[in-house]
């Protein structure tokens, strides 16, 4: 009886199941269906007059995204669609981007608009699966070409033609919200009367004396200096930091020589020297004790309780820590943002700056988009001036309003995008990345559009604005408005290596992949080397075990990827 | 593998397959379905392991890519850094299925014996929970713990005078594998006995009364009852396990090692995420999957066999 | 006589003592993740969170609530998960019964086909194209059809049938019943424990599966399952604090952190199953017999 009862249940849950299916499926033909039925071309507009008329039809094109938050049906996204009659459907890639952007190649299977990096964008453009904009931009592209100017020969790939698009630098100055790389706390520097820092040694010596004064913080040990070897950021707080503290500019893992020749960092004197830096903190008991064994999670956290008095902490990774000491009422723990270097006679070319900022983050078409004009014109409007305000600043009246003839954000927005880390989400603030760390298409922060007023909110006034009390008082103490002000000038290279695409040969990637084994297996060992002898012998077999791997036909390669760029860039620039 | 012939068919000169099959339509209609399902799923994408012999590239494809014979295979194994993950693999995922199989029937059995039914339910709830927590969860507890900055392992030998200074568990190469296999052990037994206690609630009341009767104590009953009793499913359970040993992946791994234990700590499916998928060269990883699956078959089969020559349960 | 009695009441104690000990263990990662979940998030940066928040908050369930595709996401991994266990349930009954008897004819074929799916895997890249192929790709049925057979749980189901007495199917060969009746008249109903223990298998493995619905149905917003929407959240959290997108303000006082989404998302996909489970346990645990239904 039981039993009869159970098997009716079972087949009728199955005929519901195959009814839910049918149903299901006939959704997504639907779908389809209208999708594509709206892809009829909506030509007869004028080239730059996009922006001021409004297109009959609506066209749904499906886009490839890492940040899977996106939507779309914010106030300024739907203004988008009004503007461009485009609205966007994101498919986010969850976890490997590289593996799903080679099985949608494999599949041929690509959303209509993709954001591929410049190894993967070269594979699509061999596979026929991205199409040439050069075109597309001279017929349908007035503002991206005026905001491009001469510099949209650099996007032209070998074969002449152009494949992606990002953002671009108008700027020539530091964006006023960027900091210097090391953080001490503020109560460490108080303590020392806010001396200045300029060396790896002077910083040395403020922790060391604050630490031996208060060994614990709020009733757990105090940590002198912070690191976080585990994962990734190894590449951050063991290698970056080097190259900071030599004022070389961020090639990643790489320095580039001024003769153009290319150096795999961690076997550089930079790295020694802060491989040194960091041997000295060990063997003083100044490091950090797990710095070895934990992820930026644990550092953060330490960050967060108030404890750790100075690190390598670049303002993405010292941010969300800070936010939570503010909440908590520390602000004396809070950092201050300086640059640091080996020595005193270290000149800092750091705060480099390249004029577009590809490599990482480039936005192509692909062969599956109908009718690619009217994507071309929708970027297009993004890089006019009033899709600029749109995209960067908002809506009048709702985000921003004019204030003596100037932009400025409303209170009412500022306060919502602070409490709710979603809200320009939900706006529409945000779309893929374009390589600028503003959204959607920017020029730059620090930029002024043609009506003279800034291209984005990120200025001088509304930074300083953000800062708390304490935070002005310790600027106040060193005479500086905001941490950018302790930035060098910036300088204009014509690209950092990791923007231009690696040998592809699997053999050169085998030895990339081997080396970086090597260093994150012996730059602990040499870190915690007992005295000068060891550190000098483990170094040099660290140097040595790399050349067996393969590195100096690993730096050549490299070399002439830059140099054979370099020598495209002037001729470009020349032209 | 003999299969049994019935005694009225054998009578019969054997009987032609199309006339067996006719029998057993009945059969055939319950799995001939399924067994399309399972080629279509699980056989027809294996012509992926074509590209273990190809230097494929995805814009040409399988049709596409030219052959390279061996090479990929004798890369593999000319690679030291294979070697020393292979047997990190290998380690791992036997301390796993001993400490994991042991552990799944004990703690099927002692539930068994629990007589208070809110306890043994809840216990049994409480137990299997771990395995729906992520093993980032798993991994932030155990730095949380092991830490030697605060760690609360750390605070309480000290408080009971076991060690003087912080000991810094995780940078200890030696303490890796145990560590693992501990937080796996804990992750999983709950879930795995699940298995066990359904075939224990199987068995046949009849047996344990009549054991009362002759004045059996539980630790006999277990002995002479229970265990004869999971016996069949045990093995075979053992036997599907020893096969996924070298499947071990790499979550686990990646997420407890760091770079101080990272010759103890790789494994070969981070290896193949490392020297495959994240530098595109896809046929490097077929040869590594290629080479899973013998080794796994292998695996299997033997431990088949010795299952079979003592004649307890067997798989295939 | 005596002796056994006093064995059995050490054993006693030493087992409820051990169990408890254990089950606190095992309960430990729960109400820590219960815990963070319910803590404030810029709070549970700071780490150092055991057993009860410091500083409570909703937050953490605000930003997984404020998605409006999670009712229809929840809806349809509901759908999925029944409909799934229901056939998948089926299926694995009927290949393991035909499996169990001796005399089928494909017996050994069919069994070495299906251990074999085990330990071999054509890769991503293959199967995807198959996937597209055969037009499975933002259908539903990609959910259910790659799923159906699963050679572990037919495995399980197959040495349970073997292992009941012979008896009970030669008898109702006798009375002339055919096998699908056998099945389902005779051994499923014998076979309660192993049939609600592989139910819970098939569900959780569909309850807990996001990766075809991100590979096979991220385009199609209706096919959205509970835990791909969960996923995307954590993603986006993650990136965020891994810095590539890092936009946290000089004053923002609310930061979305990986672990504090992670917990809330555990806790909420983990509250169904623990709901859902005593209905079940109660047939593995409580020793549904051969003996006591045979009559």
């Amino acid at each position: 009886m039981r039993l009869k009862k159970g098997l009716a249940g079972i087949v009728l849950l199955s005929l519901i199941g195959f009814a839910a299916a049918g149903c299901a499926g006939n959704k997504g033909n639907e779908g389809e269906a209208s999708s594509s039925s709206s892809q009829s071309p909506t030509q007869s507009q004028e080239s730059g007059s996009a922006s001021s008329e409004a297109p009959t039809e609506k066209t749904i094109y499906t886009m490839g995204v890492e940040e899977s938050k996106l939507i779309w049906g914010g106030s300024i996204t739907k203004k988008l669609t009004e503007k461009t009659g485009v609205e966007l459907k994101y498919d986010a890639v969850l976890g490997d981007l590289f593996q799903k952007w080679d099985i949608w190649l494999a599949a041929s299977d690509y959303p209509d608009i993709i954001r591929l990096d410049n190894e993967h964008l070269q594979k699509y453009i061999d596979a026929g699966a991205v199409i040439p904009l050069d075109e597309l931009i001279d017929q349908y592209g007035p503002n991206i070409k005026a905001k491009w100017g001469d510099s949209l020969n650099l996007l032209k790939h070998d074969d002449g033609h152009i494949y992606s698009l990002y953002s671009v630098n108008a700027t020539k100055e530091a964006p006023a919200n960027a900091k210097a790389g090391f953080v001490v706390q503020y109560d460490v520097l108080k303590e020392a009367g806010f001396p200045t820092i300029k060396t790896l040694d002077q910083l040395y010596d403020v922790v060391k004396a604050y630490a031996a004064k208060h060994p614990k913080i709020d009733g757990k040990d105090t940590i002198a200096f912070g690191a976080a070897m585990n994962s990734w950021t190894i590449n951050v707080f063991f290698n970056n930091a080097g190259i900071s503290a030599a004022g070389r500019p961020d090639h990643g893992n790489f320095v580039v020589e001024d003769s153009g020749d290319v150096h795999w960092n961690p076997v550089s004197n930079y790295t020694k020297d802060y491989y040194k830096f960091m041997n000295k903190l060990f063997n003083e008991n100044l490091l950090d004790k797990e710095a070895f064994s934990m992820g930026e999670q644990e550092l953060k956290a330490k960050m967060a309780q108030g404890r750790v008095l100075a690190a390598y902490a670049p303002s993405w990774f010292s941010n969300p820590p800070e936010a939570s000491l503010r909440a908590a009422e520390l602000l004396d723990r809070q950092y201050a943002h300086i640059p640091v270097y080996f020595n005193e006679s270290v000149s800092d070319h750091s705060n480099a700056m390249t004029i577009a900022n590809g490599g990482t983050h480039e936005w192509a078409i692909t062969a599956n988009a109908k009718n690619p004009e009217k994507i071309i014109k929708f970027f297009d409007y993004l890089f006019s001036d009033e899709g600029q305000i749109l995209t960067q600043w908002g809506i009048e009246g709702v985000h921003y309003e004019l204030k003596d003839g100037k932009r400025t954000q409303t209170a009412e927005w500022v306060k919502q995008k602070l409490a709710d880390p979603d809200a320009i989400f939900k706006e529409g603030f945000r779309s893929e990345y374009t390589g600028q760390v503003t959204n959607w298409f920017s020029i730059g922060d620090g930029a002024k559009l043609a009506d003279g007023d800034f291209a984005t909110p990120i200025t001088q006034e509304s930074v300083r604005s953000e800062y708390d009390e304490k935070t002005l008082e310790v600027l106040d103490k060193y005479g500086i408005s905001t941490w950018a002000d302790l930035l060098p000038p910036v300088e204009k290279v014509p690209a950092y290596l990791w923007q231009l695409p690696p040998p592809s040969d699997s053999k050169f990637k085998v030895v990339d992949q081997k080396l970086d084994d090597l260093r994150r297996k012996t730059t602990s060992q040499i870190i915690m080397a007992k005295d000068d002898a060891e550190f000098e012998k483990l170094f040099a077999a660290f140097v040595a075990s790399a050349k067996d791997i393969g590195l100096d036909m690993y730096e050549e390669s490299f070399t002439k990827i830059w140099k054979d760029y370099l020598a495209e860039y002037n001729a470009t620039l020349s032209k | 593998m003999k299969s049994g012939i019935n005694p009225a068919s054998r009578r019969k000169a054997t009987p032609s397959l199309l006339r067996k099959m006719l029998i057993q339509k009945e059969l055939l209609l319950m799995t001939a379905p399924l067994i399309t399902l399972v080629i279509v799923f699980n056989y027809m994408p294996l012509y992926g392991w074509i590209m273990a012999f190809q230097d494929y590239k995805v814009v040409k494809g399988v049709s596409g890519s030219p052959f390279v014979g061996f090479d990929k295979f004798v890369q593999l194994f000319q690679d030291d850094q294979f070697f020393l993950v292979l047997r990190n693999t290998l380690v791992m995922g036997f301390l796993n299925l001993i400490a994991g199989f042991i552990g799944a029937i004990v703690l099927a059995l002692a539930l068994n014996e629990v007589r208070v039914k809110w306890f043994k339910r809840s216990v049994q709830t409480i137990t299997y929970i771990p395995h729906f927590v992520s093993w980032v969860v798993v991994a932030n507890i155990a730095h949380m713990f092991l830490s030697p900055d605060g760690g609360l392992l750390n605070i309480l030998l000290q408080k009971i005078g076991i060690i003087d200074q912080p000991f810094y568990f995780m940078a200890k190469s030696h303490w890796f594998w145990p560590i693992h296999t501990f937080l796996s052990f804990w992750k999983e037994v709950g879930w795995s006995s699940i298995i066990y206690l359904a075939v224990l609630s199987g068995i046949n009341p009849d047996l344990f009364e009549a054991a009362d009767v002759d004045g059996a104590g539980k630790l006999k009953k277990m002995w002479h009852i229970s265990i004869p009793g999971l016996m069949p499913t045990a093995i075979i359970l053992l036997t599907l396990s020893v096969g996924w040993i070298i499947q071990s992946g790499y979550e686990s791994q990646f997420l407890l090692g760091n770079p101080i234990v990272l010759d103890y700590s790789e494994v070969l499916d981070l290896y193949a995420l490392r020297y495959s998928f994240q530098i595109g060269d896809y046929s490097i990883g077929a040869a590594i999957s290629i080479f899973k699956s013998v080794v796994s078959i292998l695996m299997v089969l033997s431990i088949n066999y010795l299952a079979k020559r003592t004649g307890s349960g067997r798989l295939i | 006589m005596r002796s056994f009695k006093a064995g059995d009441a050490f054993l006693n104690t030493f087992l409820y003592a051990g169990l408890a000990l254990f089950g606190a263990m095992t309960l430990y990662p729960f109400l820590n993740l219960f815990a963070i979940s319910f803590n404030d998030p810029l709070d549970t940066l700071k780490g150092g969170i055991y057993l009860l928040p410091r500083v409570w908050s909703m937050d953490n369930y605000g930003i997984i609530f404020s998605n409006d595709r999670l009712l229809g996401a929840f809806t349809l991994s509901i759908v999925r998960t029944v409909t799934g266990t229901a056939l998948g349930i089926l299926c694995t009954a009927m290949f393991a019964y035909a499996l169990s008897l001796r005399e089928f004819v494909f017996r050994n074929l069919f069994n070495g086909v299906l251990v074999l799916t085990l330990y071999v895997n054509g890769g991503l890249i293959p199967t995807y194209l198959l996937i597209k192929n055969i037009h499975l790709m933002n259908n539903f049925l990609v959910y259910l059809l790659p799923l159906l057979v699963n050679a572990f749980f037919i495995i399980i189901m197959r040495s349970y049938f073997e292992s009941l007495p012979s008896g009970l199917t030669e008898s109702a060969k006798m009375d002339g019943a055919g096998h699908f009746q056998t099945l389902f008249r005779i051994l499923l109903p014998i076979s309660l424990p192993v049939v609600a223990t592989i139910t819970l298998f098939v569900a959780v493995m569909h309850w807990n599966s996001w990766f075809d619905n991100y590979l096979y149905a991220s385009r199609a917003n209706h096919l959205s399952l509970l835990q791909y929407e969960l996923m995307k959240i954590l993603m986006s959290a993650m990136n965020q604090s891994a810095g590539s997108q890092a936009h946290v303000g000089e004053s923002t006082v609310s930061v979305v952190t990986p672990q504090a989404i992670r917990a809330a998302m555990t806790i909420v996909v983990t509250v169904p199953i623990l709901v859902v489970y005593p209905f079940l346990q109660k047939y593995f645990i409580q020793g549904m017999t051969v003996g006591a239904i045979k009559e």
